[in-house]
């Protein structure tokens, strides 16, 4: 049995203990959780999004999108916006 | 007090400026009291009033004047000045002085007099008490907010608690796993669209986000294959904090205070609402090839970093840092740089709000100018849509595309 992770706010789902509140009896495979199913943490992240706890690493905002020190400051947010679309795709 | 963190072999040290001025939020609640002794000083009806005048005329001033405050804490730190204590007991101290406030507020609207006051409140006075408890209520609503997102149940029971004044209870099912998942999206009751005036976005809101929250417990007790007429329904549980607080209100007080207790949860929610409007007014996530919507960024929200509204209300309008990262504690928002901004703090912004003319004069070209003049990238009203698309061209969507 394995463990899934939020990448957002680390909320862990043990598949031995499943989560019982949300809806997912303990042993319930992690395949088996709707592919839309949000977080009951943060609510950020879908359970497609989630990811096998040996794999994580670091929150995917922190490590990608904010880092706020050490970005140049004062940029127009339509620009930035668009970076960052074009790397989501 | 400065925070230390020891990461890779260094020592980073951060000191807080704005570590004791959290306290001023719970001393918020203590408005209507202080009232008390405004009215008992001048005699004048219109220190009844002074809620009102608090947040849409000082605070819009105290922003203006006291300026921006971008100072971030080092990404080393946050998790340090996470686990501080100190910061959550701040909200936590709210909470008892939100309910003492309002069985004040109670007790002189159920006819009740005090040194200073010696006639029972006229039906002007007690209308002003209303009003200057809603403004608790609604600030209540965003100390709820804060508590509501935290991992700990306690501090999500907390959060009830503070919703109990509105009763607003549904608001931290809808507000988690409703706003935040489909946040800046046409389906998003809670995401003003661009057109839309604050008028017509409450009645979308309020009761979208009902139906929403509705529809979010009934899922989650399908899932159980359990009926959701029960009490572990979060919906039912919170709201019945607002029926033994409301009760016993009214128990105690009589059935005269029911009407001003309506007229100051409406008060609250408003302002909550009104917040809601202007925090995503126009932003769009777009769709992806794979029928998801892109992921929240700073790109999303409008952010403030007047200090004013910032301490009142925990950082909230650090909004973009919030969307990415909702459980993180509000001492530990960042101010994104790229971000978009509004012209002042959340309270004035609230102030502009109320004269459509005035707030689309203000903030339509802000959203234009944020998507590049590309109309199609924002959340048009579909009520405006063509009235917009001939002002400013439908646009292309190419910009995000190239």
């Amino acid at each position: 049995m394995s463990q899934f992770i939020c990448p957002n706010c680390e909320y862990v789902y043990d598949e031995d203990k499943g989560d019982p509140r949300e809806g997912w009896p303990a042993g319930t495979p992690f395949a088996e959780v709707d592919a839309d199913w949000t977080c009951p943490d943060c609510g950020v992240r879908e359970q497609v999004d989630f990811v096998p706890i040996e794999e994580f690493e670091h929150n995917d905002q922190d490590g990608n999108v904010i880092a706020a020190e050490t970005r140049a400051t004062a940029q127009e947010g339509s620009a930035a916006e668009t970076r960052n679309l074009k790397e989501q795709k | 007090m400065t925070i230390q963190a020891h990461v890779d072999g260094v020592d980073i040290q951060w000191r807080d400026r704005k570590r004791y001025l959290w306290i001023v939020g719970a001393l918020v609640p203590l408005i209507p009291v202080g009232m008390w002794g405004l009215y008992a000083w001048t005699g004048s009806d219109l220190a009844w009033y002074f809620g009102p005048f608090f947040v849409f005329v000082l605070i819009p001033i105290a922003d203006l004047l006291a300026g921006i405050d971008p100072d971030n804490p080092p990404d080393e730190v946050i998790e340090a000045l996470e686990e501080d204590r100190y910061y959550r007991w701040v909200t936590y101290a709210f909470i008892p002085v939100q309910i003492a406030g309002l069985i004040w507020g109670a007790y002189l609207l159920g006819g009740g007099t005090l040194p200073g006051i010696d006639d029972p409140l006229t039906v002007v006075q007690k209308i002003g008490l209303a009003l200057g408890l809603g403004m608790v209520a609604g600030i209540g609503i965003n100390t709820a907010h804060e508590l509501g997102h935290k991992k700990e149940e306690y501090e999500r029971w907390f959060a009830r608690v503070a919703l109990a004044q509105t009763f607003y209870g549904h608001f931290f099912i809808e507000h988690n796993r409703g706003h935040h998942v489909r946040v800046a999206t046409p389906e998003d009751p809670a995401s003003g669209r661009l057109g839309e005036t604050v008028w017509e976005f409450m009645p979308r809101t309020m009761w979208g986000s009902l139906t929403s929250a509705w529809g979010l417990e009934k899922k989650r007790f399908e899932r159980q294959k359990k009926s959701h007429w029960s009490l572990k329904n979060d919906l039912f549980n919170a709201w019945m904090f607002s029926v033994v607080l409301w009760g016993g209100l009214t128990i105690a007080f009589g059935p005269e205070i029911l009407p001003y207790l309506v007229l100051q949860a409406i008060t609250g929610i408003w302002l909550l609402e009104s917040v809601n409007y202007l925090e995503h007014y126009g932003m769009k996530r777009q769709k992806l090839e794979s029928g998801r919507y892109e992921r929240v960024n700073p790109s999303h929200s409008w952010n403030s970093n007047n200090i004013g509204t910032n301490v009142l209300l925990y950082h909230l309008q650090r909004h973009s840092d919030h969307h990415a990262n909702p459980t993180r504690r509000y001492q530990a928002l960042r101010d994104f740089k790229e971000a978009p901004v509004l012209p002042t703090g959340y309270a004035g912004m609230i102030v502009l709000s109320w004269v459509p003319q005035i707030w689309r004069s203000v903030m339509d070209k802000r959203v234009m100018r944020h998507y590049e003049g590309d109309l199609s990238l924002a959340n048009v009203h579909p009520r405006t849509a063509a009235k917009y698309a001939r002002k400013y061209g439908a646009g292309s969507g190419e910009k995000v595309a190239a």
